[in-house]
């Protein structure tokens, strides 16, 4: 943040009150405002607001030819034949059938929500910014003639996406279910992970325009409290007028926005949510967006995968192993390139340093604008694949890549061996587990080539422990970025790089402070474990 | 101006002056070998010009260029580019040449170095060394050879599938380093010894008369200057002095029949004794070998136990003639106490040794060193 104070401006305060006022409040007007006893002026009322919205439907009717009253709502956000066979019936034409009668308008609220609707999800409301809210998220509000109550009823129903298999977290073992856009089916999807009465799911409507219901998901005897109160005190701080996704979450709750490393582990499989949440970890649900965000994350748990825990142990350590390595490569190899070609070239075994020195006959480039301009194409390649659609995307990038790759190199544009650690590099870079944090080393590498083309190894080196003491004190919620190494807590290294026998995990992480730390049955692990050495 | 705008430009100078080190792969000529002679003109040495340098290092443009569009090097033509210059010090030859050059030469990956013959006995090795040890770049693996003969000439002969004639040597040296046909050394080692009284073997190349190379040579050196040779088979005998030479192949008579007898040494175990009788150290070199019969030429027959103890009596002898012969030609012809004989005395009878000090030149010829090996045969083969 420092290098950007340098350039002054910081110290003015500029006149936030002024600007607010000019914010839209959107319903939050009508804050107060009660209904009136007469239909006709709530309709009228109404009707001003909803003016010009052309999917706003008022379709007044009399309950038992008698009562006066009126249903609103927004079209397309409601199952129109459940209001037509359990509303609209019954208020019509059922309620006279049976011979009820109904004179008092006093009554006629209470009658037809005790004994004439017969939908389940159904409350009363008198405050006009309730009623406007409940219609604008999709449910339908009846008003009554002469009552200032009016019925408010869940009746949501529009389209969306079925569940699907996940796309950018396959796993072969794993459940093929993922987060939809829809955050009802989202939360019934971890909750059918945890049937447990203490997993706490607490609502909250973030966004002056938008409104996005947001969800924020605990254990509440496992998590430790004072994180679940530090999420509550950052989403009460937060004031804007429209929340674009979980991704636009994440930015307005991370502790340090200077820092190249996401903060939240997000993810689109219900069942990494449910192991999180059974971890002491908090869930934040947000409507619209398919990726549900974890908190506090760390960069051990961004280097998981699923796969880890469905494979057996010995496999998954190998494999967690590959990815580590993988990880080290996207970020470093580049710029060991540069780093050893241009200034210590008595490192590379000889056989190799002519090799390379060969390749680099005629290349007009150093090493490092030889090593940008192909990492640069590599990006440019990937960018284009994600852009064009479904399978014209993968061939643009296969094809990009290896015509491009031998092009530039019959053109003397780049070294063969610079092809190599450009296409080794994005392979290794598609090993990492979690697209965000993947990204993240995409930038570390770029600057880390340019330390090593300034100042060598040494360079590198110092640009690496530049970024290894950013992730020292880097924290997410309070929980270090690097922990369980950093500080050192040996009980929990148990699933770092190895990731160790799931009996031998009976304890949760410890530097999660959890109110709750066993997992297993200690008892029960140690029978199971004598018997196995017993052998019966 | 303010301090933060300082910290600014005070960073830039660090970085932006950066890249003093910085130069490209393909601006560099890697050395890979360096032979050094006595000039050609000035053959006695005593003119201004004392070294004549000749470099060889790779023509990468040949050996790579487009890769694959050239299909690598073409024809016969060697990869090998060689520099040669003299002058008044390897460095002041170096400098000359990269006047000559558009590249920067660079001893990082220099693989080998050969001091020519006529160079080793004139100058005392110590000087010739003395660039290789000093140099920051030059590698500590560094090969060090002396060859028979003007030491350039070993650049030029056929290596057949090498690129590069330093890249033959090194690659042959690793492939038959545990043969031990070759006594070869690296720059560490090379320095010690020189450092460590100057009197050692080191390993011998020479060209054959087919242009090829043979490196089962070495180099007698005393005082840090070269003064004889021992060939190929008098070396394995000098090896197993020096307590190594496992996987050495001897070839014997049968002596039950008159055939021959190969077998590969297995293991070597040498001790030297000191005994001191009236004031003179005698020495008492007894070896202990493991082998194994690799051929048996001539009447074929079992092998008897009578017969193993046979053969195991016939290498004894057959090694204890070649070691004698050796110790022999070391004392006598050449004076020279490569086996360290007299450092065995320091470190064991100190007292004896500080009143022969003075004398141990003279003496070394006259001290009696007996010899007694005792082979075993290990393994006689597989036999049907």
């Amino acid at each position: 943040m420092g290098v950007f104070n340098l350039f002054g401006k910081s110290g003015k305060a500029a006149p936030v009150k002024e600007k607010n006022r000019h914010i839209s409040t959107a319903t939050e007007d009508y804050h107060g405002v009660a209904l009136d006893k007469s239909l006709e002026k709530n309709i009228d009322k109404l009707g001003g607001i909803f003016r010009d919205c052309e999917d706003y439907v008022m379709r007044p009717f009399k309950v038992g030819e008698q009562v006066k009253a009126c249903l609103i709502f927004i079209d397309g956000m409601i199952k129109i034949d459940a209001v037509d066979s359990f509303i609209i019936k019954p208020l019509l034409l059922e309620s006279r059938m049976a011979g009820i009668q109904i004179n008092d308008n006093k009554n006629v609220l209470k009658f037809a929500k005790d004994s004439i609707i017969t939908t389940t999800n159904i409350k009363e409301s008198g405050e006009l910014e309730e009623v406007l809210f409940a219609v604008l998220a999709g449910d339908i509000v009846i008003l009554f003639e002469g009552s200032e109550l009016s019925l408010i009823i869940d009746v949501k129903g529009w389209e969306h996406r079925q569940v699907e298999q996940p796309t950018s977290e396959a796993a072969v073992r794993g459940p093929k279910d993922s987060f939809t856009e829809n955050i009802r089916i989202n939360t019934a999807l971890i909750r059918r992970r945890i049937r447990d009465t203490s997993l706490k799911a607490k609502s909250y409507h973030i966004g002056r325009r938008s409104k996005t219901h947001i969800v924020v998901m605990y254990v509440e005897n496992i998590v430790e409290r004072a994180l679940v109160d530090e999420v509550y005190k950052r989403l009460d701080g937060i004031d804007v007028d429209n929340v674009v996704g979980s991704g636009f979450m994440e930015q307005l709750l991370e502790d340090c926005w200077f820092s190249p490393f996401p903060q939240f582990q997000s993810t689109e499989r219900p069942d990494r949510a449910a192991a999180a949440l059974l971890e002491g970890k908090v869930c934040i649900i947000t409507d619209n967006t398919p990726y549900i965000s974890m908190l506090p994350a760390t960069m051990n748990d961004l280097l998981t995968a699923p796969d880890d825990y469905y494979e057996r142990w010995m496999i998954s350590s190998l494999i967690r192993i590959v990815r580590l390595i993988g990880a080290v490569v996207a970020t470093v190899l580049p710029a060991l390139y540069i780093a050893m070609a241009t200034y210590h070239p008595e490192m590379i075994p000889t056989a190799l340093a002519i090799s390379i020195a060969a390749g680099r006959e005629g290349i007009p480039f150093p090493a490092f604008v030889e090593a940008v301009l192909m990492e640069g194409a590599f990006e440019l390649m990937r960018e284009a694949g994600i852009r064009l659609p479904g399978s014209l995307g993968q061939t643009v990038g296969v094809v990009g890549a290896v015509v491009i790759g031998q092009a530039a190199v019959a053109a003397g544009v780049a070294s063969p061996a610079m092809v190599v650690v450009v296409s080794l590099t994005g392979i290794a870079n598609f090993a990492v587990p979690s697209f965000d944090v993947a990204l993240s080393y995409r930038l570390l590498r770029f600057g880390l080539m340019a330390f090593s083309a300034v100042l060598g190894l040494y360079g590198l080196i110092l640009g690496l422990l530049l970024v290894l003491s950013h992730l020292c004190i880097l924290k997410s919620f309070g929980i270090p970025y690097m922990a369980p190494w950093i500080p050192l807590k040996p009980g929990d290294l148990k699933d770092t790089i190895i990731r160790a026998p799931w009996l031998s995990m009976h304890l949760r992480p410890s530097f999660m402070h959890l109110q709750d730390n066993k997992r297993f049955n200690l008892d029960k692990t140690e029978e199971i474990l004598s018997r196995r050495k017993s052998g019966k | 101006m303010k301090p933060r705008i300082w910290a600014v430009l005070l960073s830039c100078s660090v970085i932006l002056t950066g890249c003093w080190d910085k130069l490209e792969l393909d601006k560099r000529t890697f050395v890979l070998g360096a032979a050094v002679d006595v000039p050609e003109k000035d053959a006695a040495g005593t003119g201004p010009e004392i070294y004549m340098l000749t470099m060889e290092s790779p023509k990468t443009k040949e050996i790579g260029g487009r890769s694959g569009a050239s299909g690598g090097r073409s024809g016969e033509a060697k990869a090998a580019l060689l520099q040669t210059g003299t002058g008044k010090s390897f460095f002041d030859i170096i400098r000359r040449k990269a006047a000559e050059s558009d590249r920067t030469l660079f001893f990082g990956h220099q693989q080998v170095l050969i001091i020519g013959e006529k160079l080793a006995m004139q100058r005392n090795l110590n000087e010739v060394m003395d660039f290789w040890e000093r140099s920051h770049e030059v590698d500590r693996s560094l090969k060090v050879f002396l060859a028979r003969g003007s030491a350039r000439d070993i650049f030029n002969a056929d290596t057949r599938n090498s690129e590069t004639v330093s890249i033959f040597i090194m690659n042959h040296s690793e492939q038959y380093g545990e043969s031990s046909r070759l006594k070869d050394m690296d720059l560490v080692a090379f320095s010690g010894k020189l450092a460590g009284g100057g009197n050692f073997l080191a390993g011998g190349i020479s060209l054959t008369s087919g242009k090829g190379l043979n490196l089962s040579e070495s180099a007698i050196i005393k005082n840090g200057r070269l003064v004889g040779w021992l060939d190929g088979e008098e070396a394995n005998a000098a090896q197993i002095i020096m307590n190594e030479g496992r996987g050495n192949e001897l070839s014997i008579p049968n002596p039950e029949d008159g055939g021959v007898v190969s077998v590969e040494v297995a293991g070597v175990n040498t001790d030297i004794d000191i005994k001191m009788q009236e004031g003179m150290p005698h020495f008492a070199v007894s070896v202990r070998m493991q082998c194994n019969i690799a051929e048996i030429n001539g009447d074929i027959s079992e092998i008897d136990e009578k017969g193993i103890v046979a053969i195991n009596r016939a290498i004894s002898k057959n090694v204890e003639g070649k070691l004698a012969a050796v110790l022999k030609k070391l004392q006598k012809q050449y004076n020279a106490d490569v086996f360290g004989f007299g450092e065995k005395l320091r470190k064991y009878r100190n007292k004896e040794w500080k009143k022969l000090e003075g004398s141990w030149d003279g003496l070394y010829t006259e001290v009696p060193i007996s010899v007694r090996v005792d082979a075993r045969i290990r393994r006689a083969g597989r036999t049907f």
